[in-house]
């Protein structure tokens, strides 16, 4: 299963990832309809790219009232049925890592991660590398290393 | 698992499923104003009008709502046949009549070969259609039931009880958001919100008083998923910050 994996070292907060993921969803060049959020931290320099986590358990999917947001099995993504919407905004207040966000334009259209079908396009416009879309296994990016490191320990 | 023949495509469908549906997931296009898949089909607005034939009925045809027909097996349909589309010029010559000043109606009409109404229009109205999306998104999905339609014949139009300020209401505004012909008028500010003549404050976050919901849809979210009471004390903003800060310590550890 591929995951979308940060590496906020390489991070040089160029906006690049957040520019074409605006465009690619809203043909717009604008932060605001970006999926994609950095989040700069001045005191150690360093930069953040926030992106859903495609929860399995999604608490967005708990607080929809009415299903519109599902589980894409073959993706392993959580996607929005537009058509199921009623617009509420509980997913957006639900979501506890703030990655479930919507247009200030329109009052109730919310947005999310797709990722972009399985080719996400801030992966692929990153200069650094600090985006990656790659095969991970079952757990998260930063699970699975401590488990590696206990299993090269134990060995 | 039945089949059916749209416009001369063979489609499969799903035992138990409209017509509507169907034509919804292979890209047929039928007009409804009055579908929304989050709530129970109605078959208010007329528009989806279509005509079925079957091979076992020789000689018999029939002109049903898509969103209310539940598929059968060897069904003819036609969605976009002359009659078909004589009928819902006159549902959208009356509809016009009723809001002449709607554009999604006037858009629609024109489509139809409907300029202008051959009625008399209706000069004091809103642009509401009764198709009841509201009234049925409340009682179906939220559980409110805060609004209802009051009256009969002409006069009849979708109301708060008693034409107060609905006490049930939670003020989570997807009335206004699922209204076709955008009726329902919500006023946002920071901090308050108004809906149907009641004032909503709103929920801000702890830290920087941004606001999603109103404090009654917080109640309502946290008693229905039994989450502890701090769970929207943060905006999405603020949240991401906090992850972000977490991530940050994991990256320089």
């Amino acid at each position: 299963m591929k995951q979308l994996v940060i590496r906020p070292s390489l991070c040089t907060n160029c906006h690049i990832c957040e520019l074409a993921c605006s465009f690619k969803h809203s043909s717009e060049f604008s932060l605001a309809y970006s999926r994609v959020r950095t989040i700069y931290h001045p005191e150690d320099e360093l930069t953040v790219p926030e992106i859903c986590l495609q929860c399995i358990d999604a608490a967005c999917m708990a607080a929809c009232p009415t299903g519109a947001l599902y589980l894409d099995e073959d993706l392993s993504c959580v996607r929005v049925n537009y058509a199921k919407c009623i617009g509420c905004m509980s997913c957006v207040a639900g979501c506890p890592f703030g990655n479930m966000l919507y247009d200030k334009n329109k009052p109730g259209h919310v947005f999310k991660c797709d990722l972009c079908e399985g080719d996400p396009v801030c992966v692929r416009f990153c200069p650094t590398g600090a985006l990656l879309y790659i095969e991970i296994g079952p757990l998260a990016g930063r699970q699975q290393m401590v488990l590696e490191e206990e299993e090269v320990t134990a060995g | 698992m039945p089949e059916i023949i749209v416009d001369g495509r063979r489609l499969k469908c799903e035992e138990g499923e409209t017509i509507l549906d169907v034509c919804h997931r292979n890209g047929i296009k039928v007009p409804a104003l009055c579908y929304h898949e989050a709530v129970e089909p109605w078959g208010g607005c007329r528009l989806c009008m279509i005509e079925i034939s079957h091979p076992k009925w020789p000689g018999w045809k029939n002109w049903v709502t898509a969103c209310l027909y539940p598929v059968q097996d060897g069904l003819v349909v036609g969605t976009n046949t002359s009659r078909v589309r004589r009928l819902r010029a006159t549902v959208l010559d009356l509809l016009l009549a009723r809001c002449p000043n709607s554009d999604v109606i006037r858009k629609l009409a024109v489509e139809y070969g409907v300029e202008e109404t051959s009625y008399q229009p209706r000069d004091d109205g809103d642009n509401c259609i009764l198709c009841g999306l509201c009234v049925r998104v409340c009682d179906e999905v939220i559980g409110a039931s805060a609004i209802g339609t009051a009256y009969r014949g002409v006069i009849k139009e979708v109301s708060e009880p008693l034409r107060e300020p609905p006490p049930d209401c939670i003020g989570c505004a997807a009335c206004a958001y699922v209204c076709p012909t955008d009726v329902i008028k919500v006023l946002q500010t920071p901090t308050h919100r108004v809906i149907w003549d009641r004032t909503f404050e709103m929920h801000v976050c702890k830290e920087c008083g941004k606001s999603h919901i109103t404090t009654d849809q917080r109640d309502w979210l946290i008693r229905k998923n039994d989450l502890p009471e701090d769970y929207y004390d943060l905006c999405d903003d603020c949240k991401r910050k906090v992850v972000a800060a977490t991530q940050k310590n994991l990256a320089t550890f």
